[in-house]
């Protein structure tokens, strides 16, 4: 994939950039193991623009499904912790 | 008084950006874990709507498909395993 | 607790206060709109008909996916598991169970709603094609989430006939894929227990 640049501007910048801020802040501040993973969630919502934004729609694609299968992983190792407990 | 020119492109975009912010704050504020779920699926609608307005390639519908999908398995996954697991898995 | 009413009375210039207060920020409103250095319109409106034309795109894309999740009997009872959680937690906050059921469906497995966004994705890019890819897309993803319906298929199919009829109108699949976020706005992100009231009369009204 070639460098592209698609059309981010300055408010989206915030915009995006204020997404990860809020996903960073609510998950160390959360307590709650499963509202922490909701949290992950919003903050790579608000990498993902970026990634597509500078052309690299392969990344963005491995991206979006990587994070989902992880989140995926780490409750089915925890419920089987507990189980297994 | 200068006149700047905006397509429909520009102002979908901060409908979908502003809407993001807006769901995402409401994630946050929410106490009951199982009802955070719609608010994330709204956001993931305004993130899969600005990927692909931010750059029209046919490659986009790719990634906005697999963004979507992906938060959706996601969501179904947290819900599912909240309240007494998920049987078939074991 | 009669003083105090009399006093309220008695306040006849909070009006007028209100009044001058709002007539100097509206003429201070045209100058801080002038002086604001974003690329928006700076100029006496913004450019008529791309608000409206959102708009009415919202309430199309609303109308074609609450149809054809009624049609495929979304709300009668819950997909997967998930959905079932989300509905008994909608329930016991006040609002009715079939409208839990439809908002769980949509949250857990790809249904209408998002059949028809990624559906005015495509279209916005490539036209037919890309919303036909998109429906494609949409089907994968339905066999991925183990989810023996067809909604999402449907729904994508539906809209993107739909809105590249539309186009041909003068709107841009743009306007849909901003509508459709608006749209799924007012379903689940402003107020789970309306929505759902709304959902339930609406899932009675069919029957």
């Amino acid at each position: 994939m070639q460098e592209v640049c698609g059309r981010m501007n300055e408010f989206l910048v915030f915009a995006f950039a204020g997404l990860l801020v809020l996903g960073t802040g609510a998950t160390i501040f959360e307590t709650d193991p499963f509202k922490k993973l909701i949290s992950l969630s919003i903050l790579i919502g608000g990498v993902i623009p970026f990634i597509v934004d500078q052309g690299l729609l392969d990344v963005a694609t491995a991206v979006a499904l990587i994070a989902p299968l992880t989140t995926i992983f780490i409750l089915m190792v925890t419920r089987r912790s507990e189980r297994g407990t | 008084m200068e006149v700047a020119v905006i397509n429909p492109q520009e102002i979908a975009l901060y409908a979908c950006a502003a809407i993001a912010v807006y769901s995402a704050i409401r994630v946050i504020a929410e106490k009951n874990t199982l009802k955070k779920l719609p608010f994330i699926n709204v956001m993931s609608f305004a993130v899969a709507g600005s990927i692909a307005l931010l750059l029209p390639h046919p490659l986009t519908i790719l990634a906005a498909a697999a963004y979507f999908i992906g938060t959706t398995l996601e969501s179904n996954a947290i819900a599912s395993t909240y309240a007494g697991g998920v049987r078939e898995d074991e | 607790m009669e003083p105090e009413k009399h006093e309220e009375m008695c306040c006849k210039p909070a009006p007028i206060f209100s009044g001058i207060g709002a007539f100097v920020i509206f003429s201070k409103m045209k100058t801080f709109i002038r002086l604001t250095p974003v690329p928006v319109y700076v100029g006496e409106r913004r450019m008529p008909g791309d608000i409206e034309s959102i708009l009415i795109a919202a309430i199309v894309s609303w109308v074609l996916f609450i149809t054809i999740d009624i049609l495929f009997g979304l709300p009668k009872h819950g997909g997967v598991s998930g959905a079932r959680e989300i509905a008994a937690a909608i329930e016991k906050g006040g609002g009715e169970i079939h409208g839990g059921y439809m908002m769980g469906n949509i949250v857990c497995s790809p249904d209408a709603s998002a059949g028809t966004l990624l559906a005015a994705c495509g279209v916005y890019i490539a036209g037919i094609p890309g919303g036909l890819a998109a429906a494609v897309l949409v089907y994968i993803g339905n066999r991925i989430c183990y989810d023996p319906g067809y909604a999402g298929t449907t729904g994508a199919l539906a809209a993107t006939f739909v809105i590249y009829g539309f186009t041909l109108l003068g709107f841009s699949a743009a306007h849909f894929i901003a509508g459709m976020v608006i749209a799924i706005l007012t379903i689940q992100g402003i107020s789970h227990l309306h929505a759902s009231r709304l959902i339930s009369h609406i899932w009675r009204w069919r029957l």
